[in-house]
């Protein structure tokens, strides 16, 4: 006779249970890992299981860039991520160079993946950062200067250098409107290659014509109120439309929503007076209105973008205008292989910083991008959240100083600040004299706000990890205090000159800073390199 | 046709091209070339080799998955838990049978049907406490009030926040 014993979930070999695992979420996982010492030790013993939640812990997915890449090699390469900003490191310089612009006032510019660009008085220049020389093939060594290839009048210019493209937008031309209820062309898109600046070959059309149904007749000129944003295959233009001679009312504000690829353009009106905008991924987009509401669309695939949550600012933090600071997108095929990084961050870890502009006191207010994620995107009527259901668990508000500038990257913020003066010390009272004066030097402050590498370091001795230095806000004296979210804060030991300091880019492994005087940009790429806490404290 | 005999002798006779979606089996014919000698399973019993059986007729005819596609194992898997309508049905089964039909998709190399199994079990411990997983699967809780204590703080993290 035989004995049958029955077969268990323990009763799996090894390799049956890690597959198992592997088709659980992250927090599934640590759950599972928490029943008995089989699971635990199979979870442990896992490379791709710990790798797994190495990349959640960090707030990071994975590109295509690293497919041919085994494990280990993975997991080095992000433990080394994970350990490059430790709480005090000293930076070295990895590139450096100096751009001709010519003296005109500076206009738009950005960095992404190591490009540098910046658009002024219709001629755009475009400077390759990177140090590795297998990517000087993706643009040329020097900044480009095709005032030919580019519309004579140029209103708006953007860059995005992973997909190799340059969004235009030639000055929009008087419209006349006859009769009601008329579809007319208000303006239109160009899409352009970046290393040639001829015409990008994905794009179905090379100029896209935009419409816009007006409901009087009279003449209209189209006026851009943001600057366009690219998202993969999405642009979004903000509009209004302004009647010639101006009018007294103020005009309402519309999107165009672009698929650059397929040549498609809509246009819906929006509801909000806008006082800000995010373009938070091809289809969600958020905007904060002048009564301090955050809304968050979604963009259908046909009919106008749907009113999904809205976040309800404190009083203490509202302002006329908005700024929001944010990752750059990754979205999008690539056109320039070389240049996509391994790792980008993944939406839910990111940080969005919205900067007040107002006179009485401005303030910095991070945002944990997590709210827009999940549930929120399913409701099918707007949700309006009071601040005190959101606010005090999802934010942090630091005093701000406009002479401070920021960058965004993920779930960290770079901050230039004079040596010895932390966020949450800066007063606008005292002013000028804490902020990035004219004869200080500065350093940079990164803040980073990851809250699972925060519970982690705080749970779990790892010794190969740095010291990270937890900051609690509820430890010091925040103005205004309105949230307790813990941060890991990195001060760079390397000193810098706030004379015309013109942008701080902030990446994975890397800082960039630009200073603009008498008609050149001086482009500066530092590195961090870590330091002895104790050697330092010697000097 | 191919002559199958289980572990509780019993002997199954089927298509050639049901079977080879097994690479076990299908290795073993390339081996021996044509022949009427039955195979011994001795890792399966009948009832589960007429489950096996039952979802290899479905997917007859079906695409194998290439060899290389296991070897970038979490690239390719770790995405999904979504199962088709017809093989959820199919896999709704006991514990003990879902266990069997694991081992025996394992040894019998049906890489798709591994997944379901495993894919169904993913499913049952999602969003469910340490405690609730216990409960499921029958698992004794070894670790002292200390290790636990430990591993919970170490686990927390992972937590939605």
């Amino acid at each position: 006779m035989m004995t049958t014993v029955a077969i268990e979930f323990l009763s799996l070999p090894t390799e049956l249970i890690w597959r198992i695992l592997s088709f659980l979420t992250p927090r599934d996982l640590c759950r599972c890992a928490m029943t008995c010492k089989i699971v635990r030790n199979a979870a442990q013993n896992s490379i791709h299981v710990q790798y797994k939640l190495e990349l959640y812990a960090q707030g990071f997915t994975e590109t295509r860039n690293l497919d041919s890449i085994d494990v280990d090699s993975r997991m080095s390469s992000l433990k080394r991520l994970a350990t490059l900003w430790p709480s005090v490191c000293h930076a070295s310089t990895i590139f450096e160079d100096t751009v001709r612009v010519g003296n005109h006032l500076l206009k738009v510019r950005d960095m992404k993946c190591g490009i540098w660009w910046m658009w002024v008085n219709g001629n755009i220049f475009i400077r390759d950062c990177n140090t590795n020389i297998k990517l000087s093939h993706s643009f040329p060594i020097h900044e480009q200067f095709f005032q030919d290839r580019l519309p004579r009048l140029v209103r708006a210019l953007v860059v995005d250098p992973i997909q190799d493209l340059v969004v235009v937008v030639p000055f929009p031309d008087l419209c006349i409107v006859t009769g009601a209820e008329q579809n007319r062309h208000i303006f239109s898109v160009d899409f352009l290659s970046a290393s040639s600046l001829l015409p990008h070959p994905d794009s179905l059309d090379a100029s896209l014509m935009c419409q816009h149904s007006f409901e009087e007749f009279g003449h209209y000129r189209a006026a851009l109120t943001e600057e366009p944003v690219i998202c993969g295959d999405r642009i979004v233009v903000f509009y209004c439309m302004i009647s010639h001679p101006p009018g007294i009312v103020r005009p309402n504000l519309f999107i165009q929503v672009i698929d650059w690829r397929k040549g498609q353009a809509k246009s819906h009106p929006l509801r909000e007076d806008v006082a800000g905008f995010h373009l938070v991924d091809e289809q969600k987009f958020i905007v904060i209105d002048t009564q301090g509401i955050i809304t968050l669309y979604t963009l259908e695939e046909h009919g106008s973008p749907l009113r999904r949550v809205m976040y309800r600012l404190q009083e203490s933090v509202r302002a006329p205008y908005y700024l929001f600071h944010a990752t750059p997108s990754f979205y999008g095929a690539t056109a320039c292989p070389d240049l996509e990084p391994g790792y980008v961050p993944s939406p839910e870890s990111q940080i969005i910083v919205l900067e007040t502009l107002t006179n009485a006191c401005p303030v910095i207010l991070i945002i944990d991008m997590v709210i827009f994620s999940g549930k929120v995107l399913h409701s099918e009527t707007p949700v309006e959240v009071p601040w005190t259901e959101w606010g005090p668990q999802y934010t942090c508000c630091f005093r701000h100083h406009p002479s401070c500038q920021i960058s965004v990257f993920g779930s960290k913020i770079a901050y230039a600040l004079p040596r010895y003066v932390h966020p949450w010390e800066l007063n606008y009272k005292v002013g000028r004299r804490q902020a990035l004066g004219d004869h200080d030097r500065f350093y940079v402050h990164i803040l980073d706000f990851n809250q699972r590498a925060i519970a982690r370091a705080e749970n779990i001795y790892d010794p190969d990890s740095p010291t990270h230095f937890i900051c609690k806000p509820s430890d010091y004296c925040h103005a205004p205090a309105i949230s307790t979210r813990p941060y890991i804060l990195t001060v760079c030991r390397a000193r810098f000159s706030p004379i015309c300091l013109s942008g701080l880019f902030l990446e994975h492994d890397r800082l960039t800073l630009t200073w603009s005087q008498n008609g050149t940009v001086h482009i500066q790429v530092v590195s961090p390199v870590r330091v002895d806490l104790d050697s330092d404290l010697v000097h | 046709m191919v002559h199958l005999v289980t572990s509780d002798n019993v002997e199954f006779v089927v298509d050639k091209e049901v079977v080879e979606r097994s690479v076990l089996i299908k290795n073993m014919l390339e081996d021996v070339g044509e022949t009427d000698q039955s195979i011994p399973l001795a890792n399966v019993s009948s009832a589960v080799l007429r489950k096996v059986i039952e979802y290899c007729e479905h997917h007859r005819g079906e695409p194998l998955p290439s060899a290389d596609a296991d070897q970038n194992q979490d690239e390719t898997r770790k995405r999904t838990t979504d199962i088709s309508e017809w093989d959820q049905k199919f896999i709704t089964v006991d514990q003990e049978m879902l266990f069997e039909i694991i081992l025996a998709a394992n040894y019998l190399d049906i890489k798709s049907l591994l997944d379901v199994g495993c894919k169904t079990v993913a499913n049952m411990i999602k969003g469910k406490t340490p405690d609730e997983i216990r409960r499921l699967f029958n698992i004794v809780n070894d670790f002292t009030p200390e290790e636990e204590a430990q591993i919970k703080k170490e686990n927390e993290w992972a937590e939605d926040r």
